[in-house]
């Protein structure tokens, strides 16, 4: 398959946009979380391994944001589709991979999970305009209509957010491959600084705030020390 | 099972119920969705004027959770059949929806939402930093597990036993179970962490002499007291991210011999 | 500790049992209203729905004001849930005066007014809730506990 960085950001848009469904308007099969859209963009892209770990660096900064009753969450799917997007799209037309970038990319990235809890709010005011559509469906005893009003919320839903990837990837990329800096200097260092300690440290804490009961968090404790020693146990005997 | 509702009947309102949410709005939340999964019943059962007063009944407010929502969708075909045999009236289907939607919402919101999904994300992240790329597919294999068993298994207990699915789903005790997925989530973190902690120590970012451990452990105590008091996660992110630039720039300015 | 009691149409559902109860860690849940406790069907949901820890009781409202008016539960954090405006004014009312009010969520229908995305007052629910504030009680119109609260008072004063 040819490659073009045209054909990637339609491909990543179209893939963003179908993944978002996932997230609450269609079957919910966690296709939409941050764990599983990264590795699908590394896919699309051919850079797979590269992939992995910030599907779990993102995923754990996300772990936290559930939608309860009608509050809205930030919208970690269409962040990490932006986020995944622009790092693998670094690895693969310009300069590769590291902690560096991934770092950059997730701090650039970010701000569309927010920008994307302001479209979510936006659409279900605007579905509003559904419900009325039911109540004269149903007075005009149209049922079909009232069949075809969840494609219709489908449809402004994957538009909407497609739109909103499309102009963030571009966005994103630019600001990702101009902010950059080249590798050995000090803000190369803090970057790579902030993606080995920061972000995993960030992750790992909101993780922990989703323990609900305090023995679960003693018995986190308890696990990390017994595997640390663990695993230097083995790092000696080798 | 009656001669109108039969298996197929059973099987659109399950494929429909995928997309129960898809015309979510803020006036009556989920009402649409209702009414466009339980359509496939109420045209076997009613027709004329008793089908547009069917129809009006399901677009009343509703708001529960998306998998819980099979079971209600199940006992509520079954209710029907009874308010189109005459054995009760339509204003009993409307009050066991509004009862029923808060309590399975609190189920699901909990056992989904607030205990599974951490589990699951958490087991598959340990997965990732212990070196098991295919983590992501085990996560999506345990979660749907429970989501797809627990939709169809609703829907068809519910309409088996019209109201009293509810005891049936009492008896999975879902909420015992995200009590105790809660400490096997507590664990996989413990895991992820300190697998973390060890790729750190090998990266090429280390510090050197076990510091690694002390700033990460340092950082994670001090975000996670942070988040408990209401910091946000994006407020963290930059906040940190600024605190780690501009002291290892300036250290490097100042003292370039440091490093 | 005061109970914090909160109007909420739903009563027990997913954001007081993953989100208010872990952040104030409430001991016990009451249901104060004159539908619930007799209706069991209801009653043994919110009971599966709450985690066993913590105690849960569904009392008529005169009842449930005399119960917590006695301060029965002494030291413990009890979180009172009522289904509507109405209710709460009842409850106060009947002897229970609370100091402060949370308004979670009041569904839409015609003709009542907009304040967030889960809280539509009526402006008969909106005139009450004015006497309430008149005899002391502080309003504030909040579904989950990350949210910023909105003081209605304040809420009230902008057109």
């Amino acid at each position: 398959m040819t490659h073009s960085l045209a054909v990637d950001l339609g491909a990543i848009t179209l893939l963003g946009a179908l993944l978002a469904l996932d997230r609450r308007a269609a079957f919910q099969l966690m296709l939409s979380q941050p764990l599983v859209v990264i590795p699908l963009v590394g896919l699309l892209l051919g850079c797979l391994p590269e992939s992995i770990w910030l599907a779990a660096i993102v995923q754990l900064l996300w772990m936290a944001s559930l939608t309860v009753g009608a509050s809205v969450p930030p919208n970690e799917t269409l962040a990490s589709v932006v986020i995944g997007g622009i790092a693998l799209l670094h690895a693969r037309y310009f300069d590769g991979l590291d902690r560096a970038t991934e770092a950059l990319a997730v701090l650039v990235g970010a701000p569309v999970s927010l920008v994307g809890r302001w479209l979510d709010v936006r659409l279900d005011k605007e579905n509003a305009h559904l419900a009325a559509r039911a109540d004269r469906a149903v007075a005009e005893r149209d049922y079909a209509t009232l069949s075809r009003l969840p494609l219709v919320g489908l449809m402004r839903t994957f538009v909407a957010d497609g739109a909103l990837v499309a102009l963030s990837l571009i966005v994103g990329l630019a600001l990702l491959v101009n902010l950059r800096p080249t590798p050995g200097g000090p803000v190369y260092e803090a970057l790579g600084t902030v993606g080995t300690y920061i972000l995993p440290a960030l992750g790992i804490a909101v993780a922990l705030t989703t323990l609900r009961r305090r023995r679960a968090l003693a018995l986190a404790g308890a696990s990390f020390v017994l595997t640390f020693v663990g695993l230097l146990w083995l790092g000696r005997t080798e | 099972m009656s001669a109108q509702i039969n298996r197929g009947v059973l099987a659109r309102i399950l494929w429909r119920s995928f997309f129960f949410q898809a015309a979510n709005n803020y006036e009556r939340m989920q009402n649409v969705g209702f009414a466009y999964c339980i359509q496939p019943a109420l045209e076997r059962l009613y027709a004329g004027d008793d089908l547009q007063r069917a129809y009006e009944r399901h677009l009343d407010f509703f708001n529960s959770h998306a998998y819980m929502t099979d079971a209600l969708l199940g006992a509520v075909v079954k209710l029907e059949e009874d308010v189109a045999a005459g054995r009760i009236s339509p204003d009993q289907v409307r009050a066991f929806k509004a009862t029923m939607m808060g309590p399975l919402a609190a189920i699901g919101d909990s056992f989904f939402w607030a205990s599974l999904k951490p589990f699951a994300a958490a087991l598959a992240v340990a997965g990732i930093f212990s070196g098991v790329p295919w983590a992501p597919i085990v996560f999506l294999l345990l979660y749907n597990l429970f989501h797809l068993g627990l939709r169809a298994y609703g829907l068809s207990a519910g309409y088996a036993s019209g109201e009293r699915v509810f005891e049936k789903i009492c008896r999975i005790d879902l909420v015992q179970f995200s009590d105790r997925s809660h400490y096997l989530a507590g664990i996989c973190l413990g895991v992820a962490s300190a697998t973390l902690l060890d790729t750190t120590l090998h990266g090429p970012f280390a510090l050197g002499q076990g510091l690694e451990f002390v700033v990460l452990v340092g950082l994670v105590l001090i975000l996670f007291q942070s988040l408990k008091r209401k910091l946000d996660m994006p407020w963290l992110l930059y906040g940190f991210s600024a605190l780690t630039l501009s002291f290892v720039v300036g250290l490097n300015t100042f003292f370039p011999l440091f490093r | 500790m005061n109970p914090f009691c909160r109007v909420d149409n739903r009563l027990v559902h997913g954001q007081i049992i993953a989100t208010w109860m872990p952040h104030l860690r409430y001991q016990r849940v009451l249901v104060a209203s004159d539908t619930v406790p007799t209706n069991t069907l209801q009653t043994t949901m919110f009971r599966m729905a709450i985690p066993q820890p913590v105690a849960f009781e569904a009392l008529p409202i005169k009842q449930a004001a005399k119960v917590l008016a006695a301060r029965t539960y002494g030291s413990e954090r009890v979180i009172v849930l009522v289904e509507s405006v109405a209710d709460a004014v009842r409850l106060f009312e009947a002897g229970n005066p609370f100091a402060e009010l949370n308004i979670g969520n009041v569904h839409h229908a015609a003709g009542r007014r907009r304040f967030t995305n889960a809280v539509y007052l009526s402006p008969e629910e909106i005139t009450q809730l004015e006497g309430l504030m008149k005899r002391g009680v502080r309003v504030e119109i909040r579904s989950l506990p990350t949210e910023a609260p909105i003081d209605l008072r304040a809420a009230l004063e902008q057109p």
